[in-house]
């Protein structure tokens, strides 16, 4: 097990280290940063002593250097914007990103498991039917649109729910959070319901399935202790992998919604060329999404010894 | 300036559209999209109408007594954000937000201010509108321009008076103080001149004031500045330059600055949320009994995506948003929530030609190929298709600027001469040029480019659309002399409201914007820029528009529009120079 978690970490860090080179030359190829740190009216003689002062006339490989240098100390400098830390602004933005991730996924699962189950056991039914047809519009629609339709239906036509914002802490908070919860989790539950499906069903033709039903064993006990627990494996693994599809679509939802966490930092640092702020957002989020693989992969080893070895 | 509703709006658009594609201006493929996008609206109004028509009732009869209610208890209102958090029921969430607006002592005002949040609070250190905006509420200015006559009038300042060509009087008020107590005096002119005038202090609004070459201090309330030469325009900077407090600033230091907006104005902060809104509260002790500020609380909120915005002011939850787009002003109108409110802008839209082959050899740089353009194309036509009430700009300068001469006529609509000229400057068979496009910086950007693309066509000028959807690369393109045959800009003048603030950046061949030389107007440019005599100057501007309308460096357009959308509950209008004074509003009696 210690050499597994080992040799997990290892590829931890060369993925994030892939990561920030990806990130650091991106960031440096969309947009000059004197550009946004001086006035327009500057005249091309002063942008270049800027530029050098600032030293951003530096091969590009020596400020990565300097900026990989300091990022592993958490140092992802300061916001050209606000001049304040960068690392500081993504952890403030970090808690809202994660209620709202959270949030989707346990929506995704409730509504994934159950439906699953349902297909697989009544199989070419109605229900089965229906799910098939949550599981195609869920996948089709476009998460954006899906957000504005809801801020229509729900925000502007019935007035039920804010269409956008923050909210208070608290019962504000809540209601502020159910359309963005409901696009994310809409966004991630087809995926895992299929995969529940044909666990599921996968599961019920097997021998210890029969021998369960054999034994007398109550259909809804068969289901749940031996056809979904056998088929919960690979769900689990997917629902790890598909958490960094969540984060971008926290990006959009987040936009969207003008739900202020780490997604909508990211781009609005994107649009102003907030360097700093983008790659402590991009490396941050990067880093969220291999620890969470990583515990989804140690979950899965404890629930399935055979993986441990 | 507009004064046509969104219906007959819509009427015209839709008609010219179809003109359009008559002529063979658009393609159909074109027509077709435009016209699911107007049936889309269309479509979309009945059914907003539909499920939001009963609530709209409710919520008007609802604010009325909530309205009552709230005078009766004005200072009850202590949460700033209210908003629907504290409804129990959803529909009477969505009314006491209402009411919130509609009380006559108390009550908020939510106003989406942006798409992404200030960068910081220190008015000095940021160039952004919007929080030029934000510090119009919490800070106070020297002078501030009269929105019917753009002219800047006395704020903190009670008087000036030239009394030397470079030597400005300037009698301050008394009995100002700030949000902390601190008095505002001469002491505090002379301190925020120099702070921001400070290399190492590296304000991004230095530009605005090199012109001024010192303050002295002659008592507590009068200062003398001096300008590095006759400044014509020095007023201007009385403006959009707010005052902060001296000593406050020298003890706490920039980083206090940054967060905490200490200023004389109608509002104070009580809390930046960052990313999400900025709540001010009214200040009780506020100097200006004019302004007399309606609400409270005033709430800038951060709201990314228009469509978003939009959804917020049709539920009621935005009393004022920002932009409204042109498609969408009767989805506004048709709400029964909020009226699109139109007002003709400052900003002007050009195409720039490289009139000086400054990104290499140009067919513009022959002063007839460049007419030509400006003849091949219908300015006119476009104005009444795609952006009703735009101001002509003959040559270059919007009719609000000082100096604007009405007596210079616009290019005429005129293919024949167009192809004419072409052919006399050895261009029988036309010219393949390039023409550079960046964002969207007007409602129907794409489609005015594809009409005026069509039309250059039509006589032999083919122009390639190279688009760019980053604003910053297309700025350094630009400025760097990269834009090549043909490229799309526009201009908002610093807000000056003078012929200087756009003629000398457009086309002085100093400025790193332009791409034409041309000594003489230069010369006059300078004149202008020196001379203190209205009349003078008037004249001076006059010469340089006829320069400039016959040697054609861009393709001249129009004057920008801006559409607010406002709640029918509250009273507001916005200002030519966009800068939007939310202490005016009052609640819709």
């Amino acid at each position: 097990m210690g050499a597994y978690i080992a040799n997990r970490l290892i590829q931890m860090v060369i993925a994030v280290f892939g990561i920030s080179v990806i990130v650091f030359v991106i960031t440096n190829m969309i947009g000059d940063p004197v550009n946004v740190l001086l006035p327009p009216e500057t005249r091309f003689e002063e942008r270049e002593v800027f530029r050098e002062e600032m030293g951003f006339n530096r091969p590009l490989i020596v400020q990565y250097a300097d900026f990989l240098s300091d990022a592993v100390r958490g140092d992802f400098g300061t916001s050209f914007r606000t001049e304040r830390a960068a690392l500081t602004i993504v952890l403030e933005r970090m808690p809202a990103t994660l209620l709202l991730t959270l949030a989707g996924t346990v929506l995704a699962i409730v509504i994934a498991i159950p439906m699953g189950i349902i297909s697989a056991y009544k199989r070419y039914s109605f229900w089965d039917n229906l799910s098939t047809l949550f599981v195609v519009a869920g996948q089709a629609m476009p998460i954006f649109w899906l957000g504005l339709m809801l801020i229509i239906i729900f925000g502007v036509n019935l007035g039920w729910l804010p269409p956008s914002g923050y909210g208070e802490f608290g019962l504000d908070r809540l209601k502020h959070m159910i359309l963005p919860t409901i696009v994310l989790g809409v966004f991630l539950a087809p995926v895992t319901e299929r995969l529940v499906r044909s666990g599921v069903l996968d599961a019920l033709t097997q021998d210890y399935v029969r021998t369960a039903r054999a034994k007398g064993l109550k259909e809804r006990v068969v289901l749940v202790r031996h056809a979904l627990r056998n088929s919960i494996i690979p769900v689990i693994t997917v629902l790890g992998l598909q958490f960094g599809q969540l984060l971008g679509g926290a990006v959009i939802t987040e936009t969207v919604f003008a739900w202020p966490g780490v997604g909508l930092l990211a781009i609005e640092s994107i649009r102003n060329a907030d360097f700093p702020v983008t790659q402590a957002a991009v490396v941050t989020l990067a880093v969220i999404i291999s620890i969470v693989n990583l515990a989804v992969d140690l979950v899965v080893g404890v629930l399935d010894p055979r993986i441990r070895r | 300036m507009s004064s046509l509703g969104p219906r007959e709006l819509h009427d015209r658009v839709y008609a010219n559209w179809e003109r359009f594609y008559q002529e063979g201006r658009i393609d159909r493929r074109t027509l077709i999209k435009a016209a699911m996008v107007w049936a889309a609206g269309a479509g979309a109004v009945p059914l907003l109408a539909a499920c939001g028509g009963d609530d709209d009732d409710d919520d008007d009869d609802d604010s009325g007594a909530a309205a009552a209610t709230n005078t009766s208890a004005p200072d009850a209102e202590d949460e700033p954000t209210a908003t629907t958090a504290d409804g129990g029921g959803d529909e009477e969430a969505t009314a006491t937000e209402d009411s919130g607006g509609d009380s006559a002592e108390g009550g908020t005002l939510t106003v989406i201010l942006s798409e992404s949040d200030l960068p910081t609070m220190d008015p000095h250190m940021h160039n952004l509108r919007t929080g030029i905006i934000a510090f119009y509420h919490t800070h106070d200015n020297l002078g501030v321009r009269n929105r019917e006559t753009n002219l800047i009038e006395p704020w903190l300042a009670e008087s000036w008076e030239n009394i030397e060509p470079t030597v400005w009087e300037m009698k301050l008020r008394e009995g100002v103080t700030f949000h902390n107590g601190d008095p505002f005096t001469a002491e505090t002119v002379k301190w925020n001149w120099e702070r921001v005038t400070n290399p190492e202090q590296a304000s991004p609004q230095v530009g605005n004031h090199v012109a001024i070459a010192g303050v002295e201090i002659i008592d507590d309330y009068t200062v003398q500045v001096t300008t590095t030469e006759p400044y014509p325009i020095f007023t201007e900077r009385l403006q959009n330059f707010q005052m902060i407090p001296e000593k406050l600033a020298q003890a706490e230091g920039d980083a206090y600055l940054a967060e905490n907006p200490v200023g004389t104005g109608p509002y104070m902060l009580q809390e930046w949320k960052k990313g999400q809104e900025i709540v001010l509260t009214r200040n009780p002790d506020y100097w200006n009994p004019d302004v007399n500020a309606a609400y409270e609380t005033l709430v800038l909120r951060i709201v990314p995506g228009l469509p978003t915005q939009l959804a917020e002011l049709l539920a009621g939850n935005a009393d004022i948003i920002r932009v409204v787009p042109f498609d969408q002003m009767e989805t506004v109108e048709s709400s029964g929530v909020a009226m699109p409110v139109t007002q003709a802008i400052l900003r002007v839209g050009m195409v720039r030609l490289d009139a000086m082959g400054r990104s290499g050899p140009s067919p513009f740089e022959d002063v007839r190929v460049r007419n030509a353009a400006n003849h091949a194309v219908d300015i006119q036509g476009y104005i009444d298709a795609l952006q009703p009430g735009g101001d002509r700009a003959p040559a270059l300068l919007n009719p609000k600027h000082f100096g604007f001469d009405p007596t210079v006529e616009p290019h005429e609509y005129d293919p024949d001469l167009a192809k004419q000229l072409l052919e006399e400057a050895g261009y029988p068979d036309g010219i393949d040029v390039t023409w550079l496009r960046g964002p969207s910086s007007m409602p129907n950007q794409d489609q005015v480019d594809q009409a005026m693309q069509r039309d250059l066509e039509a006589v032999g000028i083919r122009a390639e659309f190279e688009t760019l959807s980053d604003g910053n690369v297309f700025t350094t393109r630009h400025n760097e002399g990269n834009g090549g045959d043909m490229m799309n800009y526009n201009w908002g003048s610093y807000s000056v409201f003078d012929a200087d603030g756009i003629y000398w950046d457009m086309l002085h061949s100093s400025s790193i914007f332009t791409y034409y030389n041309n000594a003489d107007l230069d010369a006059l440019l300078e004149q202008g820029r020196g001379s203190l005599d209205p009349e003078e100057r008037m004249q001076i501007y006059a010469d340089a528009q006829r320069i400039v309308r016959e040697e054609a460096p861009m393709i001249f357009m129009w004057g920008f529009h801006s559409v607010w959308g406002v709640n029918n509950g509250v009273e507001w209008s916005p200002r030519p120079d966009e800068i939007d004074m939310y202490f005016t509003a009052r609640p819709k009696s």
